[in-house]
This record gives C-alpha cells, sequence and structure tokens, in this order.
C-alpha cells in the first residue's frame, strides 16, 4: 500500500522577534524537521507531552498554519506550495477535529447549519431536500438523530458536541483525518464511546488517521504505529507492540514508566525521573533530552542524534544505538 | 430549556429594575417623538413677540411655559427630541458601519496590516474630537445629517479598536480554523461565522454611542454650530434659553431641555450597562 | 489494623439555586477519612467530588449553595458550629486544598516567598526571620531544587509542576492533618504527574498527612490510595479498599468505567462503553440514579433508590446486593 501522506523534515519555527540589545532574535522551533508517513486506512498516533509540537504538526500539515520549510507530500503530490485556489480539492481530503469541542464549532450556528453549511460550499447537494436528507445521514453516522438539527452547540454535552464536529469533518468525504486530543477533554465513559466511533467509522468509510494525544494508553489504543515526539522531533517512530515492549529511547521508557497502572500500587516496580521539559526557547544542546536522560553521556551534549532505523518498522534517533 | 440572544435579554432584564425602568422611559421618549404632532400642543415655530406671551411660565394652557420667542416650550421639546434622537441613531449607525468594518479586516488580517490600521485609528484619536467637530461644522453649515456624518467619523475609532480587539482573539478559536480546514473564503468567515459572535458586543456599544452623539450634537448646537434655524434640537434650545437676561426670570427655558438631555443619556447609560450585565458571562457565545 | 479517624462525613448534602431550578451537587455523602491515609475519591463531571471538597472546606458560597451535613468533624471537631474566625484558623493549619489550576491558585502579583511567608506567618505565628526559613524548609520538602532563589520568583516564572509543587508547599507548610487534592494533576503533564504522586505519597509516610484525592482517573487512584470512593451523580455508589475495589469491583458503574479504560497490555479491540451520559443534574432519573444505563437494570432500581449497603468495610449503593449485603 502507499503513502496516503508523507512528511519530510517539516520544520515550523516562530520568530519572537529581537530584544533591544539582543544580538539574535529568538526563535522557538516549535516543529523541527520531522519525518513520517501514513499509509492508506491506517491510524498513526502522534504522542508527547505539552511543548512537543505534535499539535502545531497538524496544524501545519492541513496547511492551517504555513511550514518554515519541508514538505508535506498528499498521495505523492507537494501540497506545501500550493495557493488558496489550488488546495481547495486538497481540503476537501484532509479534515481535523479538535479537543474543545466547545470552541470547535461556532455558538451562533444550528448544528443542521454547520453541517450543512460545508456541502454548500462545496457543491455535494443539490436542493434543500438533498441537503436535509445528507444532513441527517451524517448525524446518523455519528450516532445522533435528526432532531439535533435545529440545536444550538452549547445546548449539547461535550460528547454530542464531539461527534458533531466528526461529522462536520466528514461531511466532505475526506480520506484523512486528523484528531488533535479529540477525547482529552471528555469523560472517560464518553471518551470510550468517541474511540469506539472513530474505530468503526474507520472501517465503514475507509479513513486515514493521525491521531495526536498526550496520554499514551488512548494513542496506544487506537493506533497501529505510533510517533513519540519530544521539543519538536520524533524520537521514536514504532508499531505499538514494538514499542510497548521494546521501546528503545530512554524518553518513551520514561512516558511508559510514569503512567499510572491499574494494578494497585506495590505489584509493580516505578522509576520516577525528575526533571522537567525545558524550555523551549533555549533547548538543550545536541540531543535535546540528554538534560533529563539516565543514560547520558558525552556525544549526547554535542550532537543532535539521527533517525536510525533498527527494525523494519522501529526508527529511533538515540546514539546509544551507536555504542 | 429554551434559549438565544432575546432570551437571555429578557431574562437578565427581569432582574436589572434599573436598566429596564430606564428602557422603558426610553420608550416613552420615543414615543412620544414620533407621534410629535400628536402630543404637541401649539405650533413650536409660531412667535408670538407680545410681551404677555413671552416668557410664560408653566400654566395650563402652556405646560412648560414658553421662551423668549413666545413658542411654546412643549412642543418644542417634542420636535426637537425628533432632532436629538434622529441625529444620535444615525451617528450610531455611521460609526457602527465605519468601525465595525475597519476593525473587522484589521483584527482578521492581523499582521502589518492591523499595524498600520491601528497606527492610523492612533493618530485620529490623537486629534481633539471636539474642535474637530466644531471646525468642521462651522465650515460646512451641514443640516442634520451632515452633523451625523461629522460626529460620525470622529466616533468610529474606539468601536474599531473594540471589534479589533474581538477579532483578534477569535480567530484564534478552534471553529475558525475548522472553517478553514473546510475550505471556506476569509470573506465568508468574517461575515457569516465571526461577526455574529460580536453581535452583542456591538449592540451595547451601540447603546452608549448613542448616549454620546446626543449628549456631543447637544453641545453642537448649544455652541451655535450643530442644526441652524428653522430646525431645532433640545441643544439649540439651550442656546437660546442663554438669552434670556435673567436667567432667574424663565429658569424653565434651560431647565426643561437640560433636564431631557439629562434624562436621555442617562437612559441609555443604564440601558446599555443593563445589556451588557444581561449577555456579559454570554459574550462569548452570543 | 483500623487507624483513627481523622474526618468524619455523614449526609453531607449540598445545594444550589439556578435559574432552572435546585442543583443538589452532593446527596447525602457519607466519607470517612483515617489519619495517614490517601483516600481517593473518583467521578466524572457533574458527580459532586469537587463540590464535597469545597463543603468540608466551607467555600462554598452561601448564595446561591447550601450546605448541610448531620456530621462534619475534623480530629472531633465539627467544622459546621465554626465561626467564620475560627474556620480561617482551621483552613491552612488542619485541613489544606489544592487545585487543579496551580497558575490560577497562586497570586500572580506576589513572589512565591511572599506568599509562603504569609501563610506561616498567619497561622504559625512566626516572625519573618523565622518564617523565611521555614519556607525554604517547605519547598525542599517538596523537592525544588535551588529553594532559596526560587524563594524570589513569580509564580510566571515558574513551569506547572513546579506551580504545583509550592502550592503543595504552601498548603503543607503548616502540617496539616488533611490534605485535599481536587485534580492536582490533570492539567500536567504525565512524567510530571508521577513525580507528584510521588511526592504525595512521601508528603503522607514523612509527615504523617492524610489525603483525600479527587480525580476522574482511576489508575492515579490504583497507584497510591488506599481507600477509595466512587461518586456517581451526587452520591457515592461504591466505597472500598483499594485493594478489593480492583480485584473485584461491585457496582455496574465500577465496572463499566473499568472496562471502558484504554490499558496499555490489553488486547481489546473495542473498548466496552456505558451507554448514554452522566444524567443532567436538574432532572435526575427516578429510583436508582444509575438505571437508564445499567445492563443489570431490574424493576426495583427504576422506582426506589439503593441504601449503602456494606460489608467488611466495602460499601456498595446498588440493589444487586440487598441479599448478601447488610444496610
Amino acid at each position: 500500500m502507499s503513502n496516503l501522506l508523507e512528511v519530510r523534515d517539516l520544520k515550523k519555527y516562530y520568530h519572537l522577534g529581537k530584544g533591544v540589545g539582543k544580538e539574535q532574535a529568538n526563535v522557538v522551533r516549535a516543529v523541527d524537521g520531522i519525518n513520517f508517513a501514513v499509509k492508506k486506512c491506517e491510524t498513526l498516533g502522534l504522542v508527547g507531552e505539552s511543548g512537543c509540537g505534535k499539535s502545531t504538526a497538524a496544524r501545519v500539515i492541513l496547511r492551517l498554519l504555513t511550514a518554515t520549510a519541508g514538505e508535506i507530500l498528499y498521495e505523492g503530490q507537494n501540497i506545501e506550495l500550493l495557493s488558496h485556489q489550488q488546495l481547495l480539492p486538497y481540503r476537501r481530503k484532509m479534515q481535523i477535529i479538535f479537543q474543545d469541542q466547545a470552541g470547535s464549532l461556532n455558538p451562533q450556528l444550528t448544528i443542521g447549519s454547520a453541517l450543512g453549511e460545508p456541502l454548500r460550499i462545496h457543491r455535494l447537494v443539490i436542493g434543500k431536500k438533498e441537503l436535509k436528507a445528507k444532513v441527517e445521514h451524517l448525524l446518523e453516522l455519528v450516532g445522533l438523530c435528526s432532531e439535533h438539527m435545529c440545536r444550538y452547540p452549547h445546548e449539547l454535552s461535550g460528547g454530542q458536541r464531539q461527534r458533531i464536529a466528526l461529522a462536520r469533518a466528514l461531511a466532505l468525504n475526506p480520506q484523512l483525518i486528523v484528531c488533535d486530543e479529540p477525547v482529552s477533554a471528555l469523560d472517560v465513559s464518553i471518551q470510550a464511546q468517541i474511540i469506539n466511533l472513530l474505530q468503526d467509522l474507520q472501517h465503514k468509510c475507509g479513513l486515514t488517521y493521525i491521531f495526536i494525544a498526550h496520554d499514551l494508553r488512548v494513542v496506544n489504543h487506537i493506533s497501529d504505529r505510533i510517533a513519540v515526539m519530544y521539543l519538536g522531533k520524533i524520537v521514536e517512530l514504532a508499531g505499538k507492540k514494538a514499542l510497548y515492549s521494546g521501546a528503545k529511547h530512554p524518553y518513551t521508557q520514561m512516558l511508559l514508566s510514569s503512567i499510572p497502572r491499574l494494578a494497585p500500587a506495590g505489584q509493580r516496580q516505578r522509576t520516577i525521573f525528575s526533571g522537567e521539559l525545558p524550555n523551549p526557547l533555549h533547548p538543550p544542546a545536541g540531543c535535546h533530552f540528554h538534560i533529563r536522560c539516565p543514560h547520558a553521556f558525552v556525544r549526547c551534549t554535542i550532537e543532535e542524534p539521527l533517525m536510525q532505523m533498527i527494525d523494519s518498522d522501529h526508527n529511533v534517533a538515540c546514539h546509544l544505538l551507536d555504542k | 430549556m429554551k434559549s438565544g440572544l432575546l432570551y437571555d435579554f429578557w431574562r437578565a432584564f427581569h432582574k436589572n429594575r434599573l436598566a429596564a425602568l430606564a428602557g422603558v422611559i426610553l420608550l416613552a421618549i420615543f414615543f412620544l417623538a414620533i407621534f410629535a404632532p400628536v402630543f404637541a400642543t401649539h405650533n413650536p415655530t409660531y412667535i408670538r413677540l407680545e410681551q404677555e406671551q413671552i416668557k410664560l411660565p408653566p400654566t395650563a394652557a402652556h405646560f412648560i411655559g414658553t421662551d423668549n420667542l413666545g413658542r411654546d416650550i412643549w412642543s418644542r421639546m417634542l420636535f426637537g427630541a425628533r432632532i436629538s434622537l434622529l441625529v444620535g441613531f444615525l451617528t450610531m449607525i455611521i460609526t457602527v458601519i465605519i468601525g465595525v468594518a475597519y476593525g473587522a479586516v484589521s483584527g482578521y488580517y492581523g499582521g502589518k496590516l492591523d499595524f498600520m490600521m491601528m497606527c492610523f485609528v492612533d493618530i485620529l484619536l490623537s486629534l481633539p474630537t471636539i474642535f474637530l467637530v466644531i471646525i468642521l461644522a462651522a465650515f460646512f453649515k451641514p443640516d442634520f445629517f451632515g452633523i451625523a456624518a461629522i460626529i460620525g467619523m470622529t466616533s468610529w475609532m474606539r468601536t474599531a479598536r473594540l471589534v479589533r480587539g474581538q477579532f483578534l482573539s477569535l480567530k484564534e478559536e478552534e471553529f475558525v480554523m475548522a472553517a478553514r480546514a473546510l475550505g471556506y473564503s476569509n470573506c465568508r468567515i468574517i461575515f457569516v461565522h465571526l461577526l455574529p459572535n460580536v453581535r452583542a458586543l456591538i449592540i451595547i456599544n451601540a447603546t452608549l454611542l448613542i448616549a454620546q452623539a446626543v449628549l456631543l450634537e447637544s453641545a453642537l448646537s448649544f455652541l451655535g454650530f450643530g442644526v441652524q434655524p428653522p430646525q431645532f434640537s433640545w441643544g439649540s434650545m439651550l442656546s437660546s434659553a442663554q438669552y434670556i437676561v435673567f436667567l432667574k426670570e424663565a429658569p424653565w427655558t434651560a431647565f426643561f431641555p437640560g433636564l431631557a438631555i439629562f434624562i436621555t443619556v442617562l437612559c441609555f447609560n443604564f440601558f446599555g450597562e443593563g445589556l451588557r450585565d444581561a449577555w456579559d458571562p454570554k459574550l462569548k457565545n452570543y | 489494623m483500623l487507624a483513627e479517624i481523622l474526618l468524619e462525613l455523614r449526609n453531607l448534602k449540598t445545594k444550589f439555586k439556578t435559574y432552572d431550578g435546585e442543583v443538589k451537587a452532593a446527596d447525602g455523602i457519607d466519607l470517612t477519612v483515617h489519619k495517614k491515609e490517601i483516600l481517593g475519591i473518583v467521578g466524572e463531571s457533574g458527580c459532586g467530588k469537587s463540590a464535597t471538597a469545597l463543603s468540608i472546606m466551607r467555600l462554598i458560597p452561601s448564595p446561591p449553595g447550601e450546605v448541610h451535613a448531620d456530621k462534619m468533624e475534623l480530629n472531633g471537631v465539627e467544622l459546621q458550629s465554626l465561626t467564620e474566625k475560627q474556620l480561617s484558623k482551621v483552613r491552612g493549619s488542619e485541613v489544606s486544598m489544592i487545585f487543579q489550576e496551580p497558575s490560577s491558585a497562586l497570586n500572580p502579583a506576589f513572589t512565591i516567598g511572599e506568599q509562603l511567608i504569609e501563610v506561616l506567618i498567619l497561622h504559625q505565628k512566626l516572625d519573618r526571620g523565622a518564617a523565611h526559613r521555614q519556607a525554604i524548609k517547605a519547598l525542599n520538602l517538596v523537592q525544588i531544587p535551588a529553594a532559596t532563589q526560587r524563594l524570589a520568583d513569580y509564580p510566571h516564572q515558574l513551569s506547572g509542576g513546579m506551580r504545583q509543587r509550592v502550592m503543595l508547599a504552601m498548603a503543607c507548610a503548616c502540617m496539616p492533618s488533611l490534605l485535599i487534592a481536587d485534580e492536582p494533576t490533570t492539567a500536567l503533564d504525565v512524567t510530571v504527574q508521577a513525580q507528584i504522586l510521588e511526592l504525595l505519597c512521601q508528603l503522607q509516610s514523612e509527615l504523617n498527612i492524610a489525603i483525600m484525592l479527587i480525580t476522574h482517573d482511576l489508575s492515579l487512584v490504583a497507584e497510591i490510595a488506599q481507600r477509595v470512593a466512587v461518586m456517581y451523580a451526587g452520591v457515592v455508589v461504591e466505597n472500598a479498599s483499594v485493594r478489593n475495589l480492583f480485584a473485584k469491583p461491585r457496582h455496574p458503574y465500577t465496572q463499566g468505567l473499568l472496562a471502558s479504560l484504554p490499558l496499555l497490555n490489553a488486547e481489546r479491540e473495542r473498548l466496552n462503553v456505558i451507554p448514554g451520559g452522566v444524567p443532567n443534574m436538574l432532572n435526575l432519573p427516578k429510583g436508582c440514579r444509575f438505571h437508564p444505563r445499567c445492563p443489570h437494570c431490574r424493576q426495583i432500581c427504576r422506582q426506589q433508590e439503593p441504601p449503602l449497603f456494606s460489608q467488611n468495610g466495602s460499601e456498595v449503593r446498588c440493589w444487586l446486593f440487598a441479599r448478601e449485603m447488610n444496610k
């Protein structure tokens, strides 16, 4: 199966302007050269803590933010440089749902309007009857009924709003949906419903997902392959089994170890790592993780590690591999 | 559970007695102004210079007495209300149209465009408004529409800043990003998606603008630069009241027009504040 | 090995009068916290866990809220009978609270040193010098490096994890008997969360502080708590030791919650879901609050709300256990 989406050396830098008396402008390297590919009908998980750049990467891929450098190849075509007009057909193929379901729906529009608008703008329906039928079909797909059509977003619960956001994304028959922390703000029981819905829709409509979250448990459940990000870089990219049982990068190991487990305390050994995310304006030299890494050595402080393939589907960026 | 802009509005005014009262008073004033010919007792421009007619105190025939030219003050107040309120509304409309459009474009596009547009606004805001208005009015000698235009031209800047601020924050909301992901044009996003979300703010701002405009027009007319005779407003009534040598003689000629201005402006302010309190927590939703 | 009871809460009812009706945020909550114990309170949004915590701290604003309990005793002292002045002595020195958002709980206009010293001066009547030394000790206790320099920092200069540690330092500076932690790690990254949890365990063992940990994440409770109470729509539905709850969850809601969690090592294709959503607090279902979503719902569940049945230190609010347990 060929790649649906491929990202090559994608960068997004924010220039914060010069202070008085400073030599160099401050730069935040939100996304610092990431590479990955997603196959059709696959789910790629993108996981990392705050400030790692995963949400920024999602927005850059969808051209909601302009990339500083790099290529975004959709079905082989570089969409990075396309104009607004040329980009329109691709917009229909790639959609996004967000974490804040309240914020992602226009509070002024009824659900029916919000779902009907993309259909009208892109001329996917002719006439009011067809529009209504299509909107009802979309509501049904996400497990809601047509009586929700005249409601406003604030009248619905968080889970229902997220379903609407999903329905809106599906309106244009996309191939790829980027899910940016779609369940983080939801209750646990609703979270499970939405995750199941996402999986069902993937089978039904042949969707490809890029699933972004900070909770490795959720990402692990829904993804086929997982990319772990730290301070703008991908440090490990592997299939989910390989990641869970054989994570090679110290940061991935740290993440896995920090996750609280359901087995009551005392039944497993935990290593608690000290330290916190460094200031993104002044990332450590060499490997960004070396300050918190229990296995860091001299080379880590000087040279940034490159992504290496250690298995057919397991890439790691760490100097430990060469040791 | 019903909801909507109007329903919340009703619910809050239910509690805020002062604002509700202000609203009722305003409605009464509009009513009187619209039906001025019905409620007026005399012809407001009818001059009678006989000694026994001028500077009459309030009587049964003349509710608020007569001024120095024998004109019935009550009738003048009613017809004057029309001009004062009309100028107020026109000014508000001009200000809102220019201010909202300017602020929306500046806030939505941001960056260098926003910077330049706001610089321009800052420059205009540094000019002394009152003097500018007076100079323009003295030069062009406009009718009431012209006055509205002049006052409007000098007051749109604050509205623009307000709307620009809202747009700057709103455009970061995720539903805007979702709209862009769905391929909507910028025009559509500004008018269909963003503007309705600042609706409440604009309406509140508008009521306060009317109050300000009424006050400014009165000041202008008082100074003689506003509406010219034979048109008159409350402000010009105050102006002509000056000419009575002993104001002690006929204080009602100044008192009542002044009171009318005061009450109208106060009511608009209370009403506007009431709207703000009513919609405030929901300003985000409406 | 039952430790002494520190906090006893019987029949707590907290109501809020809203324009649309009365919301019973807490409707008859019974809780017990023993000395030096970590009690986890778990529930989803609207279950009343935060309302319970704020009620204990007497921080619920009086209109529109109304708090009443048959018993609310901390160390034998009935909290409801204290005056506001007496309460302000109790808060911070005998019972403290930390919140979810450390950035909004710290005053941005003052350095953390000033805020720490203020707590110490107020409650322990120390002079500035002694308070300053004590503040450094408190920061060391929560493992903030370079404590002396940190005292001069403002909250915005610290990261989220550091701010939460400062909150903990402020809360524990006066050695309270009970610490209420309301979703203390929800806003933090998972690695920092692990550090804070470890810190809470240390505070428990070194300072003998009992902790009431409020969270929506069952696995946090599994990690550090000894007992756990599961809340749903304003009532406690299950109350047991952590060992027993996770080994054998009794209430269908608890079972549903556990089954719907995505686990790292489980091979689940689909998650089990509890259908529907949490009920509207203005319009609670008749009978058992959970019955519309319960796979084992029976006739009696629709009509009568079950009382808490208890047995061997575990309590369940479910008609399924009426026979085997006692009221």
